[in-house]
């Protein structure tokens, strides 16, 4: 029996991305970074407390959800954490292997989702493979992935979202497709409000359909995706809603007297007052973000960066460490840096070619590989410029939404000047292939210490201080 | 090469060059900052004031590292281009040892700049030293060293403001001449002087 070479591929990357996302995701059993919010707001599903969070809700409840089904904390009494928002000491001997659950899991699944927008891009399941690598082995993601946050799940519903745009850009599409679209964007929306530059995905197919002459059915697929969002988002919204049906002890946040009554009259689940709940929640949510300080690069230990500078790797920033004797262990928001220059590279070819063919008429080898390097170049720098207009302080992992565009750029782009090549299993092409995608194996494991929590010497870390503007810093 | 040669150059090769361009890059980085073992130091922060090259230190924090070169240069942190900053701002002492290799007596003009003081000694004799604070300024010595093996230390203190020190070294067949010759910074290695490494 001759077994699809696609299926062979996915399931390799699958267990190979067991090995770099998931497995051993629990340790270390110590929290860092904004575990100590995430885990307090998922807490308070678990026990049916009312709060309010910048974030939509869906990232955290399905942290709430890996806790609720693996609950293993049963002993453990977390009853402190919906008294807070911020838990400052965890009890002794928790485990993080609930909490950390679903954003493992989906970082994991994200390998694969990746292969299959790659797939659907080249139509080629070697150039898929390895393009995969760029995920698979991105140090950053890996890092920021096996922790109770946001931005695995984040991107699982927007690989989704970029799967489903890409699977069904040439076809001719129905209100169905654009209300799946919907969903995905929806779903991610609703885990992180930046997940709004998906609705980019929506107006580039619309764009396509009106250039082909597709004009009628428009109006009902922009209503299709409108409410298929909508719905989810507002959904997870209800749901936040149903499930916070005891007030806080704590803190009011934004919570009115017509709120505190729906909570007093168990009526938290009735769509009736779901109006008032959400007026009061996005007042917290509009409020907390203007309290957020502004970036402060002249402030000693400021983690965050401006996005300028995120393409480049600035800025790494320290998770966590821990002192044995001469050696320290970290967990360091740290790129992989072949994979972060093969993605800026690939950025600037992408500009550098569409503008040779929208400025300088360059002949286009290839329609639709440049369509598509056309629209995630447009993606990539619409989310660049929306987020530089944000004033309050931003961090690296903001930038893993574009950086994975810049994957599918390179990918894209690497496609796009040696098609033939690759096609025809050129070996001095694929030669080289091999040799790119070693190097990026290379350099995950070289700075895996950084995200498994390996110990290094400070002689063992200053190796990986390969530039200074990264701002890697040994603990000393 | 012609141009007609440039624009029939195979592009497959582009791909090479990029994917060999790489693996040259990670060699590079990793080798740039991989120090040889040539100068010790011991690097301990003091708690309290230090002001002079032999006040009483406070030990908060004492670590060992290696470098191949005693080249920490002018600024407001310790740094050391294979290392990047170091994190020691002020008062903290350093010592740093070596061991040369000299194959003929010569003469050896030893260049310390250091903000604040240090110390130079050499097979525990002392050759020089400035133990006060200063900016960063320039210390010269010329010594006769005999053939065979010798030890360096150097002791230097950082009080408060500025610091670095860097060290370099020259040799000539007599004292003029070590003044007058090149100078290699301390930890690298030349015809007339080898540093050892551990």
């Amino acid at each position: 029996m001759k077994v699809n070479s696609f299926y062979l591929y996915a399931f390799f990357l699958f267990l190979l991305g067991f090995f770099t996302y998931f497995y051993n995701y629990w340790n270390p059993p110590k929290q860092f970074w904004d575990e100590n919010y995430h885990i307090a707001s998922a807490q308070k599903y678990i026990d049916r407390v009312a709060y309010m969070e910048p974030h939509p809700p869906l990232g955290k409840m399905l942290i709430a959800l890996g806790e609720a089904l693996l609950h293993p904390n049963e002993k453990i009494d977390k009853s402190g954490f919906d008294r807070t928002d911020y838990i400052k000491r965890f009890p002794k001997g928790m485990s993080f292997a609930g909490y950390r659950l679903f954003p493992a899991l989906f970082a994991w699944l994200n390998v694969i989702l990746f292969f299959l927008i790659l797939k659907e891009l080249v139509k080629d399941d070697l150039l898929a493979f390895f393009g995969s690598f760029l995920y698979l082995f991105d140090n950053a993601i890996i890092t920021h992935s096996r922790a109770a946050m946001l931005e695995s799940i984040q991107l699982f519903f927007v690989f989704g979202a970029i799967w489903w745009f890409v699977k069904k850009y040439e076809a001719q599409k129905s209100w169905k497709d654009y209300l799946i679209l919907g969903l995905w964007s929806g779903f991610a929306i609703a885990v992180k409000a930046n997940s709004a530059i998906l609705l980019l995905l929506f107006a580039l197919w619309v764009w396509r359909d009106i250039r082909q002459g597709i004009v009628i059915g428009v109006v009902s697929d922009a209503v299709a995706y409108v409410v298929a969002a909508g719905a989810i988002f507002f959904g997870v919204f209800y749901l936040h809603f149903a499930l916070g049906q005891k007030m806080p002890s704590h803190k009011n946040y934004a919570i009115s007297q017509e709120y505190k009554q729906i909570i007093k009259s168990g009526e938290t689940a009735n769509p009736a007052h779901f109006a008032v709940m959400m007026r009061d929640n996005l007042k917290y949510m509009s409020d907390y973000q203007k309290g957020v300080p502004r970036l402060n690069l002249c402030k000693k230990g400021e983690n965050g960066s401006l996005f300028i500078g995120w393409p480049l790797g600035i800025k790494a920033i320290n998770y966590r460490w821990e002192r044995h004797g001469s050696n320290v262990q970290y967990i360091y928001l740290q790129g992989n840096p072949v994979t972060w220059m093969i993605g800026l590279i690939g950025v600037l070819l992408a500009i550098v070619l569409v503008v040779a063919v929208y400025i300088f008429k360059t002949p286009v080898k290839n329609q639709r590989v440049f369509g598509y390097i056309t629209a995630f170049t447009f993606i990539y720098i619409s989310y660049m410029i929306a987020v530089g207009q944000i004033p309050r302080v931003m961090y690296l992992y903001h930038y893993f939404l574009p950086l994975t565009i810049s994957y599918i750029l390179a990918v894209l782009v690497l496609y796009y000047l040696f098609e033939e090549e690759i096609r025809k299993r050129d070996r001095v092409v694929w030669g080289s292939i091999v040799a790119i995608a070693a190097a990026i194996v290379f350099a995950w494991w070289f700075y895996s210490p950084f995200s498994y929590y390996k110990p290094l010497t400070t002689q063992e870390f200053n190796k990986r201080i390969w530039f200074e503007y990264w701002q890697l810093r040994p603990v000393r | 090469m012609s141009i007609g040669s440039f624009v029939r150059f195979d592009r497959r090769y582009g791909l090479v060059i990029f994917a060999l361009g790489i693996w040259i890059w990670i060699g590079y980085s990793i080798y740039a900052h991989t120090s040889k073992k040539i100068i010790k130091a011991t690097i301990i922060q003091s708690s309290k004031p230090v002001r002079h090259i032999d006040d009483r230190i406070y030990p908060q924090k004492k670590e060992t590292l290696w470098f191949d070169t005693l080249y920490f240069p002018k600024g407001n942190e310790l740094r050391h281009p294979k290392y990047g900053y170091l994190g020691y701002r002020q008062n903290f002492v350093a010592f740093f040892d070596t061991d040369i290799d000299v194959p003929k007596d010569e003469f050896v003009n030893f260049v310390i700049y250091s903000d604040d003081g240090f110390r130079l000694t050499i097979d525990k004799q002392k050759i020089m030293e400035y133990p006060k604070d200063r900016p960063f300024q320039k210390s010269e010595k010329v010594v006769r060293l005999a053939k065979g093996k010798h030890h360096i230390h150097i002791k230097y203190f950082q009080g408060y403001g500025q610091l670095g020190i860097v060290g370099y070294y020259a040799v000539g067949m007599s004292a003029k001449e070590a003044q007058k010759a090149r100078k290699y910074l301390i930890g690298k290695s030349s015809s007339d002087l080898k540093f050892l490494e551990h």
